[in-house]
């Protein structure tokens, strides 16, 4: 560096390198071999990566093509107010479930078990329950007075109307529940679609209590609509069958 | 010890002058034009940010609505800048490196038009309706081959440069140079042959498209930046990297892992379940090449401390290092099956992105920016007060976007996601603040980058300062700097005189 006339050649005829490539010139010379010892922090850093990279991994899932979809990845279960999207259910415990919720209103005539008192008659092992669907649900929604026979007994006590604010759904929830628990079995559900079969004919009767003779007589059949399997996986909330998969 | 001197010799700064020369257009137009995407894409980022909790600002102008404001942010910052920055210093690096200056600058500077040309139609393109809706990807599909073809004009030289080097000696820069020079046809071809042109089911396709985000940040932009990071840190420091051996073992730890990387942003979507958990364990496993980059480069420029708070360039690169590690850790969160159960849908992912695109690769190329610009342009910064502002800004702004989008932003979106018996309208209110602090975050750094263009293109109008110091981030002035012996150059001159 003693004497800049020989040791730094001027790039071209115009160009002096120590004014116009300063930067170039003060660059330093680069080494690249290091080989210094390395730390443990990273071995050990990287050592935890891998390990919680290779869980994933080899955590049993990547070839497991028989869940298409990895099983715990489905969101767990809707809490029962949910508006939708809980997991679905099968038909007849979706439909009773609402139904058990209604039945707390009759339990306190009907017996929480069904089986009636002195002058209520028992829903259990009933044929004016388990039979043509269209007379329980006349009951229900219209209330029933004068005498009923039941399994040979006769019971007095009135049944005020319980039409008022039960809407399809509820009424074939407690209609399912009622036929289907204390013991009875019954082979169809009422669906959505044959409550609301049940409704149109209150309305059309008019309000009043019905009487076993009028039952009898007028609505002694079941009630219309589409079937539907019992165990037909349908939302839990809106009863809607589950078409899509989860 | 005469051959490990530090000093160079007149024979090496001829040659990197000649290199510096042959390449100044092109290299300068790379950046200047990326500088300016830059601000545009800030600018669409910022309307969008606006926009996303504040739907009325600008009225109903379909040209400014956020289906298309934010695409056109995204599609400018990954093609306008990043790519650009990419390429300014790739041909640069590798003619470097290579020791062989170029002789095609005129055909890489007029490639370097025609992709401007594409990204400028592309861009308008998404702004008048015609985007694909496909993100990365929503450029009309006319534009890709284009792009391919300039990308192929450009990258070739820096194959052929690195061909006929001078010596056999491979530094690491070159393998992760080379490395993204050769990987991002294939990423973008196929992606690109996927999505928009063969008849892939719309499910594959989506994931096709995340695997292409995915390996665009961790096949193209981080192997520059890991490049020009290694490249400036032993420049500037002079010292020799930390461990080289462990280096080279990084660079293809990187090359086996971050091609599975990607398709676990799909995760429960009915495709192949290995790809989904692939993806996740290579975007986990990722951290491990880029924190063995990291500490190594960490740790070479550790020892020289003052160069690392002096010197403009090594700081923006330390900087963009730690945005890296902070990019591993993120990854490493994210991309666990059980994090991805929140933030799969949530702005998690866009954090990610600003983070890998800004806080890491954009701030390697503005510390190769400083590096490089004096020496191609023979002028020195004007100011560092403007590189403060850049710098400090910039980290600001990058910082809160990744912590209010991606950390904080992200889950709680996704958790209010998740409460379905919530309506929708409450998860997107949850997100609200978030929203509006990512728009001050941009506010921020379009701040920071509107000084940087600014500054960038006084440098380009060869207005700098012509003078044999380096523009140094200090307040005193030190006799001796860590380039050596300051001082005017005519005092230089009188004195030897």
């Amino acid at each position: 560096m003693s004497d800049p006339v020989t040791n730094k050649p001027d790039l071209d005829d115009s160009t002096n390198v120590n004014v116009d490539a300063a930067a170039a010139e003060r660059e330093n010379h680069m080494f690249t071999e290091g080989a210094e010892p390395l730390s443990l922090w990273v071995i050990l850093g990287s050592a935890i990566v891998v390990l919680i990279g290779g869980g994933v991994l080899f955590g049993g899932h990547v070839f497991d093509y028989k869940n298409f979809v990895k099983k715990g990845y489905v969101r767990e279960k809707a809490p029962d107010d949910g508006a939708g999207g809980a997991k679905p259910k099968p038909a007849i415990a979706a439909y009773k479930a609402i139904g058990k919720k209604v039945y707390d209103s009759c339990s306190t005539c009907h017996q929480p078990a069904g089986e009636g008192n002195m002058s209520f008659p028992p829903l259990a092992d009933s044929e004016w329950v388990t039979g043509p669907s269209m007379r329980p649900a006349m009951i229900i929604l219209n209330g029933m007075h004068k005498p009923v026979t039941v399994n040979g007994k006769q019971y007095d006590g009135v049944m005020p109307t319980m039409g008022d604010g039960m809407d399809a759904k509820k009424l074939a929830g407690i209609l399912n529940f009622i036929r289907n628990s204390f013991g009875n079995k019954a082979d169809k559900l009422i669906t959505v679609e044959m409550a609301e079969d049940a409704i149109a004919a209150a309305k059309e009767r008019g309000s009043g209590p019905v009487s076993a003779d009028e039952l009898n007589e007028k609505y002694n059949r079941d009630l219309k609509g589409a079937e539907l399997p019992m165990d037909t996986p349908v939302d839990p909330k809106t009863l809607e069958p589950a078409t899509a998969a989860e | 010890m005469s051959e490990l001197s530090h000093d160079s010799t007149a024979e090496d700064t001829q040659l990197r002058s000649e290199i510096d020369r042959s390449l100044r257009h092109p290299v300068m137009f790379f950046f200047t034009s990326g500088a300016t995407w830059l601000a545009v894409s800030l600018i669409l980022g910022i309307v969008a940010s606006i926009k996303s909790h504040n739907p009325g600002f600008l009225g109903e102008c379909s040209l400014l609505q956020y289906g298309r404001v934010f695409p056109a942010h995204l599609n400018a910052l990954v093609y306008g800048w990043g790519a650009q920055a990419g390429f300014g210093v790739l041909i640069w690096l590798m003619a470097r490196l290579s020791r062989q200056p170029s002789r095609n600058a005129g055909t890489i500077l007029v490639a370097g038009h025609i992709w401007n040309l594409g990204v400028a139609i592309g861009v308008g393109g998404i702004l008048f309706g015609h985007g694909t809706g496909k993100q990365w990807m929503e450029f009309p599909t006319f534009v890709w081959p284009v792009l391919l073809a300039a990308y192929a004009v450009i990258a070739i030289w820096a194959v052929i440069a690195f061909r006929v080097r001078r010596g056999d000696h491979v530094y690491i820069s070159q393998w992760y140079l080379l490395g993204a020079v050769i990987w991002f046809p294939w990423i973008y071809l196929t992606a690109n042959l996927y999505v928009n042109v063969f008849d892939v089911h719309p499910l594959m396709a989506t994931a096709i498209n995340r695997w292409f985000r995915q390996a665009m940040i961790l096949l193209f932009f981080a192997p520059i930046a890991i490049a020009s990071a290694y490249y400036i840190t032993a420049k500037v420091t002079a010292r020799a990297i930390y461990n080289y051996t462990y280096s080279v073992g990084g660079f293809w730890a990187l090359a086996i892992i971050a091609p599975w990387a990607g398709m676990h942003a799909v995760m429960g979507s009915p495709i192949p379940v290995f790809l989904q958990y692939v993806g996740a364990a290579a975007t986990m496993l990722v951290a491990v090449p880029l924190i063995g980059a990291g500490v190594n480069i960490l740790k070479t420029a550790a020892q020289s401390g003052e160069a690392t708070a002096h010197s403009p360039s090594l700081r923006f690169t330390v900087a963009g290092v730690f945005g890296m590690l902070l990019l591993a850790l993120l990854g490493l969160l994210l991309a666990h099956p059980k994090a991805i159960a929140y933030t799969q849908f949530s702005t998690a992912v866009y954090g990610y992105e600003v983070l890998a695109l800004y806080g890491f690769f954009s701030m390697c190329m503005f510390g190769a920016i400083y590096f490089i610009v004096p020496r191609v342009t023979r002028r020195e910064w004007l100011s560092r007060r403007l590189i403060r502002t850049h710098f400090w800004f910039s980290i600001y702004g990058v910082l809160l976007i990744v912590l209010f989008c991606s950390v904080l932003g992200g889950f709680q979106q996704g958790a209010a996601q998740r409460a379905y018996d919530e309506s929708w309208s409450s998860a997107v209110l949850s997100g609200f603040p978030f929203v509006v602090a990512t728009t001050l975050a941009w506010c921020a750094i379009l701040y920071a980058n509107v000084f940087f263009c600014i500054h960038l293109t006084l440098m380009w109008l060869r207005l700098g300062r012509r003078s044999s110091h380096p523009t140094l981030l200090r307040h005193d002035h030190a006799s001796v700097g860590p380039h050596g012996p300051e001082g005017d150059i005519e005092e230089i001159e009188n004195a030897k005189a």
